[in-house]
């Protein structure tokens, strides 16, 4: 399992609640992720959504452009959008370079959202909260 | 801050709600709980978030933006973060009954803050 994040949540609950069945790696952005991915074999992703802590020069996303689109040129208000949505974009990149194992978020997203997603995305999941069991079955749900 | 109320409830329920319960929920069903999922428990509840804050000062914060949101769950969480607070040394200390009083409160404000988001959310879009 691969958990992309910018803290480290994600990856002590992964490592505490997940680590008797999977071999945890973490990644703290996407070019660490596509490195890792590139590294090692991994079967799934778990991926956080927002990334508040990255710096700025880690954040995938073109601030001046997402300012400019949907910001009448906020920049403060674009990075703090950038870094909302971080982990789909971050995603964007993993499939761009050719990855297309089921990723899955820890976020309560909106039914509506969480098909648009798998549509731009392919194979995305969702739990609402940090239940392990629900994402380890999220994890193997359809896989031979 | 100046936020529609549905955003200030989604922040609630991902800053406050869905970190406090990370360890809450994955207890053992039964038997002492390990050592380690303790002390995620005691960081999740009482520990320090990334701005600073403590879960339930974050809490306060967020919830000082719904003050003219006359809403009982935010009453509730307050109500069971003082509890949680005031166990802290019991918490530390690990015995199994207050683990699992706590996980129970921490799930609870998890249920409420999540709860009040999707209303919130459904009730009109941000503006």
């Amino acid at each position: 399992m691969l958990v992309v994040e910018d803290g480290t949540e994600y990856e002590e609950f992964a490592k505490t609640f997940l680590g008797e069945r999977y071999d945890v790696t973490a990644a703290r952005s996407a070019s660490e992720a596509i490195a890792a991915l590139k590294q090692a074999p991994v079967d799934v992703l778990l991926v956080d959504l927002r990334f508040e802590r990255a710096p700025a020069d880690t954040l995938v996303g073109d601030v001046e452009s997402t300012a400019r689109r949907l910001f009448g040129g906020d920049r403060a208000r674009a990075i703090r959008w950038i870094k909302d949505q971080q982990g789909t974009l971050v995603l964007a990149e993993i499939r761009k370079a050719g990855f297309a194992q089921r990723a899955v978020f820890v976020h309560d997203f909106p039914g509506e959202r969480l098909k648009n997603l798998a549509k731009l995305y392919g194979d995305v999941r969702a739990v609402p909260s940090f239940d392990a069991a629900a994402i380890d079955a999220l994890f193997t749900e359809g896989c031979a | 801050m100046s936020e529609s109320p549905d955003v200030i409830a989604r922040m609630l329920a991902h800053d406050v709600g869905k970190y406090v319960a990370r360890a809450a929920r994955n207890l053992p069903p039964r038997g002492a709980v390990p050592g380690v999922i303790v002390d995620m428990l005691f960081r999740d509840v009482l520990g320090t978030l990334p701005n600073g804050q403590t879960p339930s000062e974050r809490f306060e914060t967020l919830a000082a933006e719904l003050r003219g949101l006359d809403d009982p769950r935010i009453a509730e969480v307050r109500e069971r973060f003082g509890r949680i607070v005031a166990l802290e040394r019991e918490l530390a200390s690990g015995t199994e009954l207050v683990v699992r009083a706590v996980a129970a409160d921490a799930l609870a404000i998890e249920r409420a803050l999540s709860a009040l988001a999707r209303d919130l959310a459904s009730a009109g879009p941000s503006q």
